[in-house]
């Protein structure tokens, strides 16, 4: 018979503690990090759409006044949130739409070939972004290949370059490796097994997809949509450069603030509705995600 | 993506254009932004000028001053020179702040004046930055060829030393467009037959400016009215334009893509070069011009270095240099002769349509947000 004396719950606490210690101390970068170029920024950006601004000396005075936000709800910057939201769900609809089946076709495929297809995704982020877009110009322009290609289908004068489907396709192709690789992550996970399983039980292809796929996937989704669209809401260089200066969005609304009038207050106050507006957003949809995997 | 100046200018390399550099601060825009915020924190409290601080040049000159400039403008070509005559001085040329933004110039100086000695600075933005109390006064008795430059520009800048203007006009390709406008009026008029062939500056003063003109107002009002009518002559433009462009303004003309650009001077003459069948228009109704030169910081304490490089730079031969280099319209007379004959011939830059500027002038604060919001209904609409 042998006698088990009882875990002594100081001697099992010690090492715990040790481990808890370590990780905090390897969390220290990161979170000073945070703390330093994201937090006390956000800092300052609140307590600046707080306050006010001399123009004429550019002294802050820091006060509690509301009438920075009070101005957000006019008109002008109401219709330039819309815009810039709206064209955001286009963009980020449209980057679902294409980049699911680049997603999916490259998690059915293995080894050597699935890498390849998976470097061809990133690529682009290997140049400037600002160079990218200024790529578009050429694709989108008078007589540039779009315009050529739709004039070979029959198509008249196509000229997208400085229009708001310019701007829509700058984000879109921006962005789209964004939407491919949360999404090719969620479908790499889901076995073949559930697959032949489903046909075997007499669904076919599409109501495989849309039964099975989709839901599985529904965490990749939500994974791309917010990082689509989220950046894209606030986006200042593709409509910049592919808007021609004719369409006003919430990030040159914000840009205009801070470099031609120099109101830092105001464009503080239109920074943080839009990051309110943003985080709302970026919470339901989490909310949504872990539904979606918690079902799964 | 930037314009580069053409090689008549006879420089040695291509020149980015300062305007152009004025609009690129999109990509560093967020970067601006938390650094200015963070610079924004300080509360310095603005000097009263220090005019008159000094009477008497030394006799030999000592010490270093931060030239905020922009890149290869006015002033760098000088700065060797300058050097080599005063061995014991440093010209520290800051590019920075300037190619990031126009209120990030005004706030960079306002938030750190003890930063900068002198600064390039338009009429704008020096009379800003003089209400604010950053701005020393000359005494121009020490600059002995300030004499030299046309006296429409020293008024027009009454607290430092004028170096270059530029008027914003339109250029068209005579091949294409037969009609030969000389005006707003008529430019407006044969809008709808070039549609989508029109391109424009992006610098709202100045389209507003072109639009006011047209008007028959003054490009620095701030009268409700006024700008109103401007923003519908704009608004009424606008269908027709392909893109309100930061960069690039005239590049179309030379491939004939564009048709007609409503833009600077400096960038007509450029695309001339390229293509003789472009045609700069100054309008019979007059045009907006800006108007730029150097300004001393209230707290600068090398005001002697200042003097004497400014004398030195504006003198004519070295003034001569400079527009060589930088293609910009002069702002003295005398130096033509000293030019070569692409730039003294030139019927696009320089002096010759200077009854018909109005240099763009500070608005005030208020002034200046009532203008952006107009641009901003202009851009929305």
């Amino acid at each position: 018979m042998s006698v088990t004396s009882a875990p002594d719950p100081v001697a099992e606490a010690a090492p715990a503690r040790r481990r808890t210690r370590a990780g905090w101390l390897l969390a220290v970068p990161s979170f000073g990090w945070t703390l330093l170029f994201f937090l006390v920024p956000l800092g300052f950006l609140f307590a600046y759409s707080l306050g006010e601004i001399d123009i004429i000396t550019f002294q802050v005075h820091w006060g509690w006044t509301l009438d920075n936000y009070a101005g957000v709800f006019d008109q002008l910057y109401l219709t330039a949130i819309r815009r810039s939201v709206l064209l955001s769900v286009g963009a980020t609809a449209g980057a679902l739409v294409i980049g699911f089946p680049i997603a999916y076709y490259i998690s059915l495929q293995r080894g050597r070939r699935q890498l390849l297809l998976l470097l061809a995704v990133m690529v682009p982020f290997w140049t400037s972004f600002l160079v990218r877009t200024y790529a578009m110009t050429n694709l989108l322009g008078n007589g540039g290949p779009v315009a050529t290609v739709w004039g070979w289908f029959g198509g008249g004068d196509l000229n997208l370059l400085y229009t708001p489907t310019a701007i829509l396709l700058g984000i879109l192709y921006s962005y789209l490796p964004l939407m491919v690789l949360p999404l090719f992550v969620a479908l790499e996970r889901i076995e073949p097994a559930v697959r032949d399983a489903a046909a075997d039980l007499g669904a076919s292809g599409w109501r495989t997809l849309r039964r099975v796929i989709v839901p599985l996937a529904m965490p990749g989704i939500v994974a791309g949509c917010i990082l689509v669209g989220v950046p894209a809401t606030g986006e200042y260089v593709v409509p910049a450069i592919l808007g021609g200066g004719k369409t006003l969005m919430y990030g040159n609304v914000v840009a205009d603030q801070f470099q031609t009038v120099g109101d830092y207050p105001f464009g503080a106050a239109l920074s943080m509705t839009l990051m309110a507006v943003l985080t709302v957003t970026v919470l339901v949809l989490r909310r949504a995600g872990a539904r979606a995997e918690a079902v799964t | 993506m930037v314009v580069h100046r053409g090689e008549y200018m006879g420089g040695p390399a291509p020149l980015i254009s300062r305007r152009s550099l004025l609009r690129r601060g999109g990509a560093a825009f967020a970067g601006l932004a938390s650094l200015n915020l963070l610079a924004a924190c300080g509360d310095d409290n603005p000097s009263s000028s220090t005019q008159g601080a000094s009477t008497s040049a030394p006799a030999k000159l000592a010490g270093s001053v931060v030239f905020l400039n922009y890149p290869a403008w006015i002033g760098s070509e000088s700065i060797k020179p300058f050097e080599t005559q005063h061995p014991d001085v440093q010209i520290k040329e800051d590019t920075t702040a300037l190619v990031e933004s126009v209120a990030g110039t005004a706030v960079k100086v306002a938030q750190n004046p003890s930063a900068y000695d002198f600064l390039l600075a338009d009429v704008p933005i020096q009379k800003q930055l003089d209400e604010g109390g950053f701005v020393y006064k000359l005494d121009f008795a020490r600059i002995p060829n300030i004499e030299k430059v046309n006296q429409r520009f020293r008024d027009a800048y009454p607290l430092g030393v004028p170096t270059d203007f530029g008027k914003i006009g339109f250029g068209y390709r005579k091949d294409i467009v037969k009609e030969r406008p000389t005006s707003w009026e008529e430019l407006w008029a044969i809008a709808p037959s070039y549609s989508r062939k029109i391109t424009a500056l992006n610098i709202d003063r100045d389209i507003l400016g072109a639009a006011l003109k047209l008007k028959g107002f003054s490009v620095n009002t701030v009268d409700d009215a006024e700008l109103e009518a401007a923003k519908q002559a704009v608004l009424e433009l606008k269908p027709h334009l392909e893109a309100f462009k930061s960069v690039e303004v005239a590049k179309g003309l030379v491939s004939g893509q564009t048709a007609i650009a409503i833009t600077g001077d400096y960038d007509i003459a450029l695309m001339q070069s390229q293509e003789p069948k472009i045609e700069w228009v100054s309008p019979e109704e007059g045009m907006p011009a800006y108007l730029e030169g150097w300004t001393a910081v209230s707290k600068t304490e090398e005001i002697d270095i200042f003097y004497e490089f400014a004398d030195f730079a504006i003198s004519p031969e070295q003034y001569a240099k400079a527009i060589e280099a930088t293609g910009s319209s002069w702002v003295q007379d005398d130096i033509v002769g000293l030019l070569p004959k692409a730039l003294s011939s030139s019927d696009v830059i320089g002096t010759s349509d200077l009854d018909k500027v109005e240099f763009l002038d500070y608005i005030g604060a208020d002034g200046t947000k009532k203008v952006a919001r107009v641009w901003n209904e202009i851009v929305s609409a």
